[in-house]
């Protein structure tokens, strides 16, 4: 009997951290994006390759956000203006599309799986960016430097803030802050690194 | 194709267990496409997007009719690759104008996702039907884009788009940000919404559902 029960704890333990590691579980504001930077605690350089001032500010405010938020990692990130081995490459420009922000890259699939070359590209939409204030560019620098870091969209609300929704300043907009990255994004990342 | 197939279904069954698993899968060549995570801003009614949209229609996706890296029209941002966001232009065939005036056909674009994995509620199927809510586009709000002159973009992204429903005159919202009709009714559904919600974007969350009288309601109001 006790045989059987410790089977089916270490059944139990080992399918819960197989999940753990795919499905976020009720009350997490943070999922996993499927790509990640390797390592547990990796220094991010970034290079703004044709950024105006008006994103330059916010994802320079977005970086120290990040950083202050999660001081256990002793900052993630440093810029890099002659570097061509970069982690993370910036841009913006006048897109067609009526985004705010992106970020783009690629990995093996199965989950945790490293940027192909340690490399993400974000970018910023100069056409959108003209009907935001500075708190909502920084959000959205913040929101995309997540993505860098692996979190994905989620659905939480006000009760759980994060910076993460699909909208990035839904927080910002409907629960009355902008302290962003929130507990619940930093609590995501605490689980990639 | 075998593996795309094969790297479809696990993206599907992934995103069924309740993770949003956004990477880029092996093809056949050997090659792999890029993610692309785009955000947007969010609209909660349906009398918001009718108010921001320039055409709100009813209509069926047709072919890719262009293809065009969108440099957003900065020279000097074009000279790095790197910059560049695909485009593909389709033909939309329209059933009914709800608002705006009427054409027998639009051209619609969004990010290309021939050319890359894109998140499932961006996605939009050729032969489809759709209710969607666009913003026009022309070489002065599209300064990147050459092939097409004029053409439109879904508004805000998914929250433009709608998916239809059990009848031609019902349809389903793709994003679950937008919740109510009308906008006096948002805070309500927000609060009410945000109590149930899980941490996926992509999970089985209750999409809303409208009829075209309830669009077309807030037309001209």
């Amino acid at each position: 009997m006790r045989k059987q029960i410790a089977v089916s704890i270490l059944v139990g333990t080992l399918v819960g951290l197989v999940g753990g590691a795919l499905v976020a579980g009720p009350g997490d504001a943070w999922v996993l994006n499927g790509c990640k930077f390797p390592g547990s605690n990796p220094q991010l350089e970034y290079k703004f390759v044709s950024v105006g001032s008006t994103w330059t500010d916010a994802f320079n405010a977005g970086q120290q956000k990040w950083d202050t938020k999660t001081p256990g990692y002793g900052g993630w990130f440093t810029e890099n203006a002659s570097g061509t081995d970069t982690e993370i490459y910036v841009y913006d420009a006048n897109y067609s599309e009526t985004w705010w922000g992106l970020a783009e890259g690629g990995c093996d699939s199965g989950g945790g799986q490293p940027w192909y070359n340690d490399k993400v590209n974000i970018k910023f939409n100069l056409s959108t960016a003209g009907s935001m204030n500075t708190t909502e560019r920084r959000l959205v620098a913040i929101h995309e430097m997540g993505h860098g870091l692996g979190l994905a969209h989620s659905s939480l609300g006000c009760s759980d803030p994060v910076v993460m929704r699909s909208d990035p300043t839904y927080a910002y907009d409907n629960c009355g802050t902008s302290d962003a990255p929130y507990a619940n994004d930093v609590a995501g990342v605490d689980v990639l690194y | 194709m075998a593996l795309r197939r094969l790297a479809i279904l696990s993206v599907g069954l992934l995103a069924g267990a309740g993770a949003l698993v956004v990477s880029a899968q092996a093809l056949g060549s050997g090659t792999a496409l890029p993610s692309i995570v785009p955000s947007y801003q969010a609209v909660h009614s349906i009398e918001r997007l009718v108010e921001h949209a320039d055409r709100v229609v009813v209509g069926q996706l047709g072919d890719v009719v262009a293809r065009e890296v969108d440099f957003g029209g900065d020279v000097a941002a074009s000279a790095d690759a790197g910059a560049g966001v695909p485009m593909a232009f389709y033909e939309l065939h329209v059933h009914e104008t709800v608002k705006g005036d009427a054409r027998d056909t639009v051209v619609v674009g969004m990010i290309d996702e021939g050319g890359v994995n894109l998140p499932s509620a961006l996605r939009l199927t050729s032969g489809a039907t759709y209710l969607l809510f666009l913003r026009d586009r022309d070489s002065e709000s599209a300064p990147g884009i050459t092939v097409v002159e004029e053409f439109y973009v879904l508004l805000w992204g998914p929250a433009g788009v709608f998916d239809s429903g059990r009848g031609s005159e019902e349809f389903v919202a793709r994003s679950t940000e937008v919740v109510a009709i009308n906008e006096a009714d948002v805070a309500h559904e927000l609060t009410a919404g945000s109590a149930s919600s899980g941490a996926s974007e992509e999970a089985e969350l209750e999409r809303l559902t409208v009829t075209l009288d309830e669009v077309r309601a807030h037309v001209g109001g």
